[in-house]
């Protein structure tokens, strides 16, 4: 009976924890909502995620590190420990590290020139990015070989036609 | 086309990039007055 | 009577639409080149295949409509207003063969967007679009800016009458050297030589600003063309805020503000003449209008307890209305951020700016400098005609390269233009609320397109109606070509069904 008792308050306990660390930590945020509601965000705390993209841009202690979430991307500004395990940044050729920032929100950094941006104090990385390789789009070779046919016909065509 | 001197195109991209730093410049000082009170 | 229209000038038309043509087939080779240089194997299909294409359209309609005479003023203007569809429908095809445009309207929308050196976008996915493919959004811009035409009158076209018609059909009647030949490669020498320093300028400050020398220059080199151009395509999807730097935002103003400068006193200061500079009706009317309507948007800001400290209202605020004003459309603020944060003056102001444009003659868009100076001229001889006895005689001037007396001529054909774009950017703003989106929005992008500006408080996105789509691309076609050779190609139908 003892036990049981001991073991639903632990439980309720451990429930009650959860909730309020829950509450205290940072609610992830799409962009969207960031730069729509930005005044609602401006000085909180809050967590973003999304890819690396572009690169890095080391200023000093600091560094700019833009992160896109497919719908927008925003400037994230980290101390520069934060910035060592990020190997990959999104382009043509690769995908970037995916993260999740958590910081401080601007709506207009005083600190940047009124830029909307998250100052990190945390990054935790989610997945890695990598080298995407190009596989080649062999339709777009044959559409490539036909129609230089064709042009090769149209050149031979006009130079013969004036002679 | 006559080749103009190349002191005078510098010349001539220095005045330019003067008159678009006055016009920087300008903006800056009318957000400068903007932001006083 | 209207004459109506032969076999003769559908032929002396599609020639020169052919040659021009070729000429864009030729400029496809560059993003070709970069792609294989940097292993962008599938753009660089893209672009040959694009290439392809536009080089088959160009050899056919040479061959089926030759001939050697030359262009009279109607067929000059057609040839004109039709390159820049053909050039919007070809150029979007490597676009559209890239995937990052969901339709193939939404890549004509963007060619159209470059080509008219406006800059506002429908792209996907933006940061993750091949070298290759971006190093063309920007190319079209440079090329546009110049004058597509005018790319072809440089290098291809040999009668000089007819390139001459052709010449101001695309906007350009200011004529700087005696033949338009050697005007268009004045042109030319301007763009290459800023667009050397520019680029050394702004990959300069991105290697200082953390950015690895590659990108810092590329980036460095598509940046100049959009800013010198006014036209507003960046690289990434953020657009100058991705850089999130004071210097990049300084050496971009000075370059918009370079490229926002009538090519013809770039020709007479380079030439030693450089007074011009501030005796010029034109450098005086732009400084007059960017502070008037920045004094405005600084009060609307203000009343809106936006931007308080100095830096944010200069790099936000100032920004944002310069980049306006010029025609160019770079962005250093989201777009929704115009509407959550500026308030209507502040917006109405930017409006202003947008409407009244840069130099004429320049890669800039809108009513145009010189136009404006002139209305307000021939306003202040009225007034000064009323307040003076009867018997005073009342002759106005003003400077442009050279004392110029103000006609009623020159008057009423400002005043004409600045109507008509006054009506267009009225009749976006129109089908912009007919689909839906509120009035000051609606004029606001409206503006944008037809006015070639390229700055969005987020209308032009890709779940926008088709009909808005088609209404923009129109208004940027419009506005890049001052009316004239559109008005032509109407005319030109009408003669083709109505004429004797």
């Amino acid at each position: 009976m003892i036990k049981k008792v001991q073991s639903i308050s632990f439980f309720l306990v451990s429930l009650c924890l959860c909730v309020f660390v829950s509450l205290c930590c940072a609610q992830p945020v799409s962009s969207s909502a960031l730069i729509n509601n930005a005044k609602d965000y401006d000085g909180k705390l809050v967590e973003y995620s999304g890819e690396v993209i572009g690169e890095v841009m080391v200023r000093g202690a600091y560094a700019w590190a833009n992160v896109s979430d497919r719908d927008n991307a925003l400037g994230i500004w980290l101390p520069n420990d934060l910035i060592r395990g990020l190997l990959y940044a999104g382009s043509y050729k690769s995908r970037g590290d995916t993260v999740a920032i958590t910081g401080i929100f601007h709506e207009n950094c005083p600190e940047h020139g009124g830029d909307l941006d998250i100052h990190a104090q945390a990054v935790r990385k989610i997945s890695p990015g990598r080298v995407a390789r190009e596989r080649i789009n062999f339709a777009k070779v044959n559409q490539v070989v036909i129609l230089g046919g064709l042009c090769l016909l149209m050149l031979i065509l006009t130079l013969f036609k004036r002679k | 086309m006559r080749l103009q001197t190349p002191l005078n195109v510098v010349l001539g991209i220095t005045i330019e990039v003067v008159y678009a730093l006055a016009i920087v410049l300008a903006g800056f000082f009318i957000g400068f007055v903007f932001s006083l009170r | 009577m209207i004459l109506r229209t032969r076999l003769e000038d559908f032929k002396n038309i599609g020639y020169y639409l052919g040659r021009i043509m070729i000429g864009l087939a030729l400029v496809m080779l560059v993003p070709v080149v970069l792609g294989l240089a940097v292993q962008e194997t599938n753009p660089a299909l893209d672009f040959i295949i694009s290439l392809e294409i536009t080089l088959l359209f160009g050899l056919i309609l040479m061959k089926l409509c030759y001939t050697e005479k030359d262009l009279n003023w109607m067929q000059g203007m057609i040839v004109v207003s039709l390159s820049w569809v053909v050039a919007m429908l070809l150029g979007a095809i490597p676009l559209y063969l890239s995937g990052h445009w969901k339709s193939y309207l939404d890549a004509c929308f963007d060619a159209m967007s470059g080509f008219a050196t406006t800059g506002l976008t429908l792209v996907q996915d933006l940061d993750h679009l091949s070298l290759s493919h971006n190093l063309w959004r920007h190319l079209i811009m440079f090329m546009g800016g110049q004058g597509i035409v005018i790319v072809a009158l440089s290098f291809f076209v040999k009668g000089a009458s007819g390139a001459f018609k052709m010449y101001v059909g695309e906007a350009r009647d200011e004529k700087i050297l005696p033949n338009v030949i050697d005007t268009s490669r004045f042109i030319w020498l301007v763009s290459v030589v800023y667009l050397v320093l520019g680029t050394l300028a702004l990959g300069v400050v991105g290697i200082l600003n953390g950015m690895q020398p590659f990108s810092a220059f590329f980036h460095g080199a598509c940046v100049f063309m959009a800013a010198f151009d006014t036209g507003g395509f960046a690289p990434q999807s953020q657009n100058i805020l991705y850089y999130h730097s004071l210097a990049y935002e300084i050496v971009t103003m000075v370059i918009m503000v370079l490229g926002a400068l009538n090519f013809k006193l770039h020709y007479h200061i380079w030439m030693g003449h450089r007074k011009e500079i501030w005796r010029n009706i034109e450098t005086r009317a732009f400084f007059i209008t960017v502070i008037s309507t920045f004094f405005l948007t600084a009060l609307g800001l203000r009343l809106c307890g936006t931007y308080p400290e100095v830096g944010v209202i200069f790099r936000k605020g100032f920004y944002q209305l310069i980049s306006g004003h010029t025609g160019t459309g770079f962005m250093t603020i989201y777009a929704r951020q115009f509407i959550n944060q500026w308030g209507d003056l502040a917006l109405a102001s930017v409006i202003c700016a947008m409407a009244l444009g840069g130099a004429v003659c320049s890669t800039t868009g809108a009513i145009k400098m010189l136009r404006i100076g002139i209305v307000f001229k021939a306003m202040t001889e009225d007034i000064k005609r009323i307040v003076m006895p009867e018997r005073a005689m009342v002759v106005e001037r003003f400077h442009h390269i050279k004392e110029v007396f103000l006609t009623d001529k020159s008057a009423r054909a400002a005043l004409m233009i600045t109507l008509a774009y006054l009506g267009l950017y009225g009749l976006g703003a129109l089908v912009g609320t007919y689909c839906g989106y509120p009035f000051l929005q609606s004029l606001f992008e409206s503006t944008s397109a037809a006015a070639n500006v390229g700055l969005s408080c987020g209308i032009t996105q890709v779940g926008m109606p088709a009909l808005l789509k088609l209404t923009y691309i129109f208004q940027m076609w419009a506005g890049r070509l001052e009316f004239m050779s559109i008005f032509a190609l109407a005319g030109f139908f009408v003669a083709a069904v109505k004429g004797k």
